[in-house]
């Protein structure tokens, strides 16, 4: 069954390089630019979501909070252009899962997805 | 100083996706046997290296600004030549150049072609439309971007285009997609 996830990031070329990084037979892609970013998770029922932690007019923090809160289970890689010690502690608290810091490998993708989905290859 | 790590936080935040998208695309490209796939990841690399270089000159302005900047040498300046050479150094994919009779503003020849060149960076990397004029005794060029501009404090480009304007007595105002950078008439 193909899974679906949902790509939150306001610049649409870094959700056409996720999309196409991810093996596209095994992925149903949802895409946002941030603020229909909580309806959009509403009505797709994604089983994951990538969640740019920078948001022009919808901060990752405030997306990550309500998404946590409507499904709790609902795995959330923030991703973060920054190290900063700070933003990781609030995601964390948030309940996000992961984080993947820019620039990040598509193998580092595509395992992180694979690892919280339960997909990996035998 | 909170400003400051905002700004910095968000100037890092574009650096770094580009230089996402530059690393992902180069991948891509080298591993997929699909010419619709390296096309597209060769104009998305063009377009992060721009923004990269956009992002880095921003930066690099910003640290010089910040030392105590010079008004420089009050002379008339001719705006249609300050826009032609600040063409030769910008991002753009595109740039459509109006300069109809010009205008000929009161600064410092190097801080204009300067600010332009900032308010260009703004502009992003698509297409512009410049142009120059006088108006109510002030000399403008005025800079029309494909897309609006960010008008929050988090852009680094716009934030050094004010400090220079202001070194000339000048002002940059913006709204939606248009940049434009009012100068004493000379």
């Amino acid at each position: 069954m193909r899974r679906a996830l949902l790509l939150v990031d306001d610049d649409p070329t870094v959700r056409r390089l996720l999309s196409l990084t991810l093996p596209i037979e095994d992925y149903e892609i949802l895409e946002s630019d941030g603020p229909d970013a909580v309806e959009l998770a509403r009505r797709g029922r994604p089983d994951l979501v990538f969640l740019d932690w920078r948001l022009p007019g919808a901060r990752g923090e405030d997306v990550l909070r309500e998404l946590k809160a409507e499904r709790g289970e609902l795995p959330v890689i923030v991703l973060t252009a920054e190290h900063a010690q700070r933003e990781r502690e609030t995601a964390l608290a948030l309940g996000a899962d992961l984080f993947l810091t820019k620039p990040f490998s598509p193998l580092e993708l595509i395992g992180a997805v694979e690892r919280l989905l339960g997909t990996e290859p035998p | 100083v909170s400003d400051d790590g905002q700004l910095l936080g968000h100037v890092i935040h574009r650096l770094r996706t580009s230089l996402a998208v530059i690393a992902g695309y180069s991948e891509l490209g080298m591993t997929r046997d699909d010419a619709a796939i390296k096309a597209e990841a060769r104009e998305a690399i063009a377009t992060a290296v721009g923004q990269l270089t956009n992002g880095i000159d921003e930066v690099m302005l910003a640290l010089e600004l910040s030392w105590q900047p010079s008004a420089g040498e009050l002379a008339p300046v001719d705006l249609r030549e300050a826009v032609r050479e600040a063409l030769t150094r910008t991002a753009l994919r595109q740039a459509i150049v109006e300069l109809g009779d010009g205008a000929v503003a009161l600064a410092d020849r190097e801080t204009v072609v300067r600010t332009l060149q900032a308010l260009l960076r703004a502009a992003g990397t698509g297409e512009a439309r410049v142009s120059v004029r006088v108006l109510g005794g002030r000399a403008r060029a005025t800079i029309v971007a494909a897309q609006p501009v960010a008008l929050d404090d988090e852009e680094l480009a716009l934030r050094n285009a004010r400090r220079l304007a202001e070194l000339s007595d000048g002002t940059v105002t913006v709204s939606g997609a248009r940049l434009e950078l009012e100068l004493p008439a000379g």
